[in-house]
């Protein structure tokens, strides 16, 4: 992916709501990553770090969490949920096709202000 | 002090795709965005198509490509409104270089706007452009698992176009076997084997987009 964009748009956006709350300094930022976000953790939590250590206020020095969520389906016909496998969006019960329920998420969870 | 937010980090995207929309909307015009790897032939299919149904389809493209302008001028000599977007390296597009790319094409009257993705399965599909629909074209000479390693573009897809089939004697690719890989990932994706070079299956194709449109008017 291109995951310095994705950090500088972390760092956005929470600077923004920070500053709107009238935090000073943001010590961590949580997101939730979905396994089929295609986002490469390490890089993104290296691309966020450097750009948080050159960042002004609240977000200088900031750290990153990222909670992985697995991919999961919900199958049209039977309504099972189910963790997706090697069987993909296909449900592993009664062979119906599946929604992807979980999995493509790239969101900020929440963030620690001080 | 936590403080919840749960917002998408594609926030800003999202609302520029959102606009978008309303702007496609509004004019009546069904956009649709071609996502595939380099060289599977999207902008051959997109040739093609453009060739099959400008007699029948007020049509306009919007090409993609990281530098050049070759692909844009392959599709605007066969005298279709076309801009060209370079994302000078950039991996994808994204709403607000679409965003760009409609003050200079005059949407009033076109029915069909097909959009060429930067060549990339992984980026593209994050973004949203504020399209109808997506596509995924594949080709014959990529192998049978794709899908596998690109979930999300083939989940995301309404159609996807497996290119080059006139390719096949010569790869070791099974071709029920792509299809199947691509149900699993895709379960109700149109898919079309066809080649663009050949013209081979791009009859049912056009026909399908065809039907798409008009049940989008």
């Amino acid at each position: 992916m291109h995951e310095l964009s994705l950090a500088q748009a972390i760092i956005d956006q929470v600077g923004e709501h920070a500053r709107a709350q009238g935090f000073r300094r943001v010590k961590r930022v949580t997101l939730r990553v979905g396994e089929w976000s295609a986002v490469l953790h390490d890089s993104l939590i290296f691309g966020f770090e450097l750009l948080s250590q050159a960042a002004g206020e609240p977000m200088a020095g900031a750290e990153l969490e990222i909670r992985s969520v697995p991919a999961e389906g919900a199958c049209s016909a039977c309504g099972r949920r189910f963790r997706v496998g090697e069987s993909g969006l296909i449900c592993p019960d009664c062979g119906g096709a599946a929604k992807l329920v979980a999995g493509d998420e790239l969101d900020i969870e929440s963030y620690e202000g001080e | 002090m936590e403080v919840k937010v749960v917002e998408s980090i594609l926030k800003a995207n999202d609302a520029l795709a959102q606009a978008n929309r309303n702007r496609f909307k509004a004019a009546g015009t069904m956009a649709v965005n071609f996502i595939g790897s380099p060289g599977a032939g999207k902008t051959a299919v997109v040739e093609k198509t453009v060739a099959a149904l400008k007699d029948r389809v007020h049509l306009a493209c919007i090409e993609g490509d990281p530098y050049t302008t070759k692909d844009a001028e392959r599709v605007a000599a066969m005298g279709v409104p076309t801009v060209q977007i370079n994302t000078r390296g950039g991996c994808h597009l994204d709403a607000a270089l679409v965003g760009q790319a409609l003050e200079s094409l005059d949407l009033s009257g076109v029915e069909l706007l097909l959009i060429e993705n930067v060549g990339n399965l992984l980026c593209p599909s994050q973004y949203d452009l504020g399209e109808d629909f997506s596509v995924v074209v594949l080709s014959v000479a990529e192998g049978a698992d794709k899908p596998e390693k690109y979930p999300v573009a083939f989940q995301r897809a309404s159609a996807v176009v497996i290119n080059k089939i006139d390719l096949l004697s010569f790869t070791d690719v099974d071709l029920d076997e792509v299809k199947a890989t691509i149900r699993r990932y895709s379960p109700s994706a149109a898919i079309f084997p066809l080649s663009a070079r050949t013209g081979e299956g791009m009859e049912a194709w056009c026909q399908w987009l065809t039907e798409r449109l008009a049940a989008h008017r």
